[in-house]
């Protein structure tokens, strides 16, 4: 079990992972990130939720109606600015783990 | 799905009445259902699927903070339940004043009929002008 404290800081970094490539809707986001994670982590729904609200506040993402799928849902996507803070957090956990690395047995 | 909606629902009791809530609740909604949906197709029964959905559902607390929603608190619900009930029983008050004249000429024609005092009953009429105002009044205070 993970502390939440600490993954909390990478939830965007594992949803933009996904909306960098492509468009995505809620429950895809978690069904994707849970078998990525290989199982061994998983969001709550809540979590997820806040995640993407957060990430559509500061404008990393957009989210728009669509029911080209056949069922009317979400969906979310990612702009410029999504990109960019993404490639931050990816630089930032290089730097992290340089560092903890050094004070783990 | 209609257990899912109740969940919600009963989740959200406490959160203010505004479009924000109302989007957290519909999308937390169709996340939920899709979830369950899967759940249901990887061969789960119902039950199962249902009480996966709901123990993965989070921190309704957590959300709160993060999204900055101020707490109805319990009395406030049954404030807003109080007025609602005010306003319907405003409502049910307002037909029968209105009504107040109808009522008058059928008990007129009851007790015309009845009693075939026509020469009398018309006297109904002119005693239920200011009996009016005292059917309002008790009316109003029959709560």
């Amino acid at each position: 079990m993970i502390s939440s404290d600490v993954i909390r800081g990478y939830v965007d970094t594992m949803i933009l992972y996904f909306l960098f490539d492509e468009p995505s809707y809620a429950y895809e986001l978690s069904r994707r990130i849970r078998q990525r994670a290989q199982e061994k982590y998983a969001l709550k729904e809540t979590t997820l939720y806040s995640a993407l609200s957060r990430l559509e506040q500061s404008g990393y993402v957009e989210s728009y109606r669509d029911d080209s799928s056949g069922k009317r849902r979400t969906y979310y996507r990612i702009n410029t600015s999504g990109r960019e803070y993404y490639e931050t957090k990816c630089r930032e956990w290089a730097l992290i783990q340089d560092i903890i690395e050094r004070f783990i047995r | 799905m209609e257990t899912i909606r109740n969940y919600i629902d009963t989740m959200f009791q406490t959160w203010p009445d505004n479009e924000a809530t109302l989007r957290v609740k519909s999308q937390l909604t169709e996340l939920m259902e899709d979830k369950y949906q899967a759940l249901i197709d990887q061969g789960l029964s119902q039950h199962e699927a249902l009480g996966q959905v709901i123990s993965e559902f989070g921190n309704i607390e957590e959300l709160r903070q993060e999204l900055g929603m101020a707490e109805i608190s319990a009395d406030e619900i049954s404030l807003d339940e109080q007025k609602r009930q005010k306003e319907k029983k405003k409502a049910q008050r307002k037909i029968l004043r209105g009504n107040y004249w109808i009522i008058v000429t059928v008990v007129y024609f009851l007790v015309s009929f009845l009693t075939g005092w026509w020469a009398l009953t018309w006297l109904l009429f002119v005693i239920a002008v200011p009996f009016e105002s005292y059917f309002d009044y008790l009316l109003k205070h029959s709560d």
